[in-house]
């Protein structure tokens, strides 16, 4: 018998003389493989009818896209379920639990060859083949993220996984929706071997039994099916009753302190795996997690989720020019920001210039540059090479003269007018006319940095976030005199580092330090009257203020974290705004640099100066804080769409959840606030406003909210 | 045949073309030198290599030149690092030159620096290439200690057996052995010294400078050679308060012990009598008078040097330090390796007829003060030349150098000697020097560990 290729829709078959039959993957007119209702059918046509084939002996499943093994589902296809059409999402659902347990149950071997990323429904695909062969792709990475877009695995990954690496490792993978690199997916026993990647430049079905990673795969095909492979001592004693019982409940503690009750997704994901225990897959699968899945897919939470999905998404595509890789860029000033997007440019690959005015500053921010990233060392997460390829990334100076030919300088020195204004005239006579200027201030415009600037069409700001790692956000502020492709060279940066660039007018505070601003003013202005540190922290958390990142935040814990005289700083410096932007009265009388929090108290040195304002002490309700702290920032939210600063009010929200962990499940600030409805916002502004003084004043674009 | 014919011309007439032009020197610099065990202690040579050559590309850089302009990359070590034997490729690529640049190392012990610069020159001369990095790399913090054969031997035996009975003896075994470092035959061996020893006459270094010293034709003291190297450290320490060495050298930032440190000047100077007079004879401990305070230092540098065709130096604009003059080498005794730089810099003399009074400076590396106190006397001396170099039909005397024009800044006693980069360092203090002076030519040379020496005109006029 000779080599046998069928064609089909989306796939490729290939029957190789030895029996074993290659399924190639290929989505047609997608960069990348997902699953839909048509892929699914077509997939189970040819499974059912080549699981009849006698002369197939076992059947490895690969992609031919390179880089990618399944995405997963399809995301827009997810978002288009609603309860009218949710029979359909059923029957795929129910297709696919009958597809994986067929292709499960079979006594010919199913092979996954993962190369490239395998995640979401992807992952449960290679999830009910008999084995998994991963290479080490740098792209390959495995996982299972529904539980980030508000629902959980849907095709049988909450009933095999923990079946497959055991309860603990299952648990932890589903409930924080994390990637598994395959070194660390080898360990676990999620895949079965790890291959070396061998780059290929066109991948066809024609010689794909040639990859050394199918190769390996159809080896595997051909050996006779092993016992049910057993798990490891460790694992085994997790799944015992009692133990079962501890970690489960373990799992729903951890899962309580991280997300409260705001999120569903984990419990349920919880439940599916724990009413799954002792039940056969299939049953699992259609007994108890289709009902889960229906239930959330359909759920408004979802939506709004996969909603700040596609908006994240939207700011990528903004109208922007490729960075080029080569493209030298200087970084001035190695603080606190500037060590980070220093270290953030080498990272992503970018040769980097970084300049401070003393060696004894350099060496500093190259301290804590090499911290961050023995950290990862530490982890395993790079190798020494690596390490060192990062470092020599970055040519540490104090001289102009190394700057001359570069062609994008990002600054962060400090926060004071007439530096950057002196920084702006030395960086004029270093370099070319052409180089790009983008500051990353937090506290003033582009207008007032460029003043003095000859060539000002080449400013712009570039606002990062601390810590720089973990804040995806970037500001790109535009002055009216910035040119388009000065912009378009901002945000391309910004996606070279792996961010994501809003745009914004030019304005004091741009957008998040502004609506932030009134946050933690009013957070200050309730210590002042005598509300204890703890309720006003609290009452923030329980809003759920930055419980995205996994620990929820208060304001004054927000003002410890990024310092107090950074956050007078920034007020100060939006004072312009209007007379309701003010520096809280605690600031005027104590000029302290020390943190609110202290030993889990509020600190000694302020409870004195407070005492000495003796205001009227007042112990208002938990809903009452909540709201004088959240208010403020809805009334600004919509003066920054009142004064135009930005356009589309998604990009608010965005901004807000990405920048400063406005809860994600509550939508944003302009979202909440039409859920909840102007005139009520409108109306608690207003009692504020009569109760503690004009800075409640309601703005105009609010009030004509009402109306409509 | 006919085209074949025009080919060869055309190339002959090419290197016939650019051996008239004298290659230009574009930049050279050098990474501050630091004592074994001080500042540099931490950096893998490697990775020192590689911000030379950072460094080197940063400045092509602001000149508006492409880093793919080099064609070649040139290194020159001597202790080669076991995890990279092919340092200058390491060094090259990790310091952001393309993969697709060449690389090769080239290792003549202490003459290393010369010859490298000397062979990157022939390529160009050649016209092989237009543009040749010459980057010279040693850590000698980082020289490896070794395991005797006895415990060499164990290992291998555990490496090769596979039964765990059998191999847990050999542990038992081992593992007392390991520990037992009073007995010569479980002593772990010093890489340093094992580099500095010439396998040839089985002397250290330092005693073949003995040899010179205790030689009565010679007639050096221990008062010479200690004055000498107060000497060497007070020009050395005068050139650095006077921001002479900041000229030649590109200061780094290096980690210690995890911290950033920007490292700009040597640390070897010392500049106190005292210390070099009272420090006891180290080599032969009984009746010798080489000191370590009269001896070079154990040192880590690194030192970069771009060579390139004259024309397209001056097509691209680029600065010009200077340009490779005659080159020359010989072999001499080993168990007299310091008198070598004599013979070599008679017989670049004779070869270019030129006097000492051609040159500006001399530069003779500092490897012992006895060493380089037998080279000028010997020079000196029609009666020394024959008696050393008649043999190489070198006899006539070559003059005495005058004490401003040796070593006007210094060498490695004060500064210290690594090894692969000192010939470099040469190259670069002269042509630096040279600048300064507004002179004409100088001339560098170093005794070679093995009984070899190697010298070069250097020249700051195309002439």
């Amino acid at each position: 018998m000779s080599v046998k290729i069928t064609y089909y829709q989306n796939f490729k078959t290939k029957l190789l003389k030895n029996g074993v039959l290659i399924i190639g993957f290929d989505y047609r007119d997608r960069p990348v493989n997902v699953l839909d209702s048509e892929v699914m059918e077509e997939l189970d046509r040819i499974i059912r009818k080549e699981i009849q084939n006698k002369f197939v002996a076992g059947i490895v499943i690969v992609s031919l896209k390179n880089g990618s093994f399944i995405a997963g589902a399809d995301v827009n296809k997810i978002y288009s379920i609603t309860e009218k059409n949710l029979d359909q999402a059923k029957n795929l659902i129910a297709k696919a639990h009958n597809l994986f347990s067929t292709m499960e149950k079979s006594e010919k071997p199913f092979i996954a060859a993962i190369d490239g990323a395998c995640l979401g429904g992807g992952m449960e695909l290679a999830l009910a083949c008999h084995m998994r062969v991963a290479t080490d792709h740098p792209k390959t990475v495995l996982g299972l993220p529904e539980v980030k877009l508000g629902i959980i695995p849907g095709f049988g990954g909450t009933q095999r996984l923990p079946k497959l690496v055991g309860l603990p490792i299952a648990l932890s993978i589903i409930l924080k929706g994390n990637s598994i690199y395959p070194y660390k997916a080898l360990k676990m026993g999620l895949i079965d071997d790890l291959v070396p990647h061998i780059p290929v430049e066109n991948r066809s079905i024609e010689n794909i039994e040639k990859e050394s990673f199918v190769s390996v795969a159809i080896k595997r095909a051909l050996e006779p099916m092993s016992q049910k492979k057993k798990l490891p001592l460790r694992q085994r004693f997790w799944s015992m009753p009692v133990a079962r019982k501890v970690i489960l409940s373990k799992a729903k503690y951890d899962t309580k302190k991280a997300v409260r009750n705001y999120y569903p997704a984990p419990y349920k994901a919880i439940e599916a795996i724990q009413r799954g225990i002792g039940r056969s897959t299939i049953n699992g699968c259609f007994d108890v997690e289709m009902p889960i899945v229906l239930e959330l897919i359909t759920s408004p939470l979802s939506k709004q989720l996969l909603d700040i999905y596609f908006w994240s998404e939207t700011a990528k595509k903004t109208n922007h020019s490729v960075f080029q890789k080569n493209t030298k860029v200087g970084v001035i000033g190695s603080g606190f920001m500037g060590s980070q997007i220093a270290a953030n440019m080498s990272e992503s690959g970018i040769e980097t210039v970084l300049k401070d005015i003393d060696p004894k500053f350099v060496s500093a921010g190259l301290d804590r540059i090499a911290q961050v990233w023995r950290k990862d060392l530490d982890k395993k997460a790079i190798k020494p090479v690596e390490f060192n390829k990062r470092s020599l990334r970055i040519y540490p100076t104090t001289n102009w003269e190394q700057l001359k030919k570069s062609e994008f300088v990002i600054e962060a020195i400090k926060e004071i007018l007439p530096l950057k204004q002196k920084l702006v005239e030395e960086f004029e006579t270093a370099t070319s006319s052409e180089t790009v200027f983008a500051t990353n201030t937090s506290s003033f415009t582009v207008v007032e940095i460029a003043q003095k600037a000859k060539y000002k069409e080449r400013f712009v700001a570039m606002h990062f976030f601390n810590p720089l790692r973990a804040m995806k956000l970037v500001e790109i502020g535009v002055a009216d005199f910035t040119s388009n492709e000065t912009k378009g060279k901002a945000i391309g940066l910004s996606l070279a580092l792996g961010k994501i660039p809003i745009v914004i007018k030019d304005s004091p505070g741009f957008l998040v330090n502004r609506i932030i601003s009134r946050y933690m003013i009013e957070a200050v202005m309730l210590i002042t009257e005598g509300v204890p540190i703890e309720s006003i922290d609290k009452a923030a958390e329980d809003f759920g203020m930055a419980i995205d990142s996994g620990r929820a935040m208060g304001p004054l814990k927000l003002i410890d974290y990024v310092g107090t005289e950074t956050a007078v700083h920034v007020v100060h410096s939006l004072a312009k705004l209007g007379p309701r932007i003010a520096i809280p009265i605690l600031f005027q009388i104590a000029d302290f640099k020390q943190s609110f929090w202290k030993n889990g108290k509020l600190n000694p040195e302020l409870r004195e100066a407070i005492k000495t304002l003796s205001m009227p002490k007042k112990r208002p309700d938990q809903l009452e804080i909540q709201d004088r702290l959240i208010l403020p920032m809805i009334d600004e939210s919509y003066r920054c769409l009142e004064d135009k600063v930005i356009d589309d009010p998604k990009f608010i929200d965005l901004a807000m959840i990405l920048g400063v962990g406005f809860p994600a499940f509550r939508g944003g600030p302009i979202t909440w606030a039409r859920e909840v409805g102007a005139a009520k916002i409108t109306e608690r502004l207003e009692s504020f406003k009569d109760k503690h003084g004009p800075r409640f004043e309601p703005c105009e674009l609010l009030l004509e909210n009402i109306k409509i | 045949m006919v085209d074949l014919a025009i080919k060869r011309c055309n190339t002959w007439s090419k290197i016939i073309k650019n051996s008239m032009e004298k290659v230009t020197v574009v930049d050279g610099f050098r990474t501050p030198f630091c004592k074994a065990g001080s500042v540099l202690k931490d950096i893998r040579p490697d990775l020192l290599g590689a911000l030379a050559v950072r460094e080197m590309i940063q400045r092509m850089h602001n000149w508006g030149v492409k880093k793919s302009q080099i064609e070649f990359v040139v290194g020159s070590n001597v202790a080669t690092p076991p995890h990279a034997p092919n340092i200058a490729r390491v060094a090259a690529v990790k310091g952001g030159l393309p993969e697709s640049i060449p690389a090769q190392t080239l290792n003549q012990n202490c003459g290393s620096g010369i010859a490298a610069v000397d062979y990157g020159r022939n390529l160009i001369e050649l016209g092989r290439y237009d543009t040749v990095l010459v980057v010279g790399v040693e850590s000698m913090s980082q020289i490896p200690l070794i395991y005797s054969d006895e415990i060499k031997k164990e290992f291998l035996r555990l490496s090769e057996i596979k039964a765990k009975t059998a191999r847990l003896k050999i542990l038992f075994r081992l593992y007392p052995k390991l520990f037992k470092f009073w007995d010569k035959k479980y002593q772990p061996i010093v890489g340093l010294f094992l580099g500095l020893t010439d396998p040839i006459c089985d002397l250290i270094m330092g005693l073949t400078a003995e040899n010179l010293a205790k030689d009565p034709c010679f007639g050096i003291t221990r008062q010479d050679q200690d004055l000498f190297a107060v000497n060497s450290n007070q020009k050395a320490f005068t050139a650095q308060q006077q921001g002479i060495f900041s000229q030649e050298i590109a200061g780094i930032y290096v980690t210690n012990n995890n911290k950033h440190a920007f490292v700009d000047s040597d640390n070897g100077i010392r500049n106190d009598q005292e210390s070099i007079s009272r420090s006891k004879p180290y080599f032969d401990k009984h009746y010798g008078t080489v000191t370590a305070g009269n001896s070079s230092q154990i040192t880590d540098g690194a030192a970069c040097i771009l060579l390139m065709n004259r024309h397209l130096a001056k097509g691209l604009g680029l600065p010009v330090m200077g340009y490779i003059g005659e080159y020359e080498q010989i072999g001499f005794d080993p168990t007299r390796m310091g008198l070598a730089p004599a013979g070599a810099i008679a017989k670049l003399l004779k070869k270019t007829r030129l006097s000492l009074k051609n040159f500006s400076t001399i530069e003779i590396n500092e490897a012992f003060a006895a060493q380089v106190l037998a080279c000028v006397k010997t020079l000196a001396s029609e009666k020394l030349m024959t008696r050393w170099f008649g043999s190489y039909s070198l006899t006539a005397s070559i003059g005495e150098i005058n004490p401003n024009q040796l070593n006007p800044n210094g060498g490695a006693i004060a500064l210290g000697h690594p090894v692969g980069v000192s010939g470099m360092r040469l190259i670069i203090t002269a042509l630096k020097e040279l600048k300064r002076r507004k002179d004409e030519k100088s001339l560098v040379s170093a005794c070679i560990g093995g009984g070899q020496a190697n010298a070069m005109i250097l020249e700051k006029e195309n002439s």
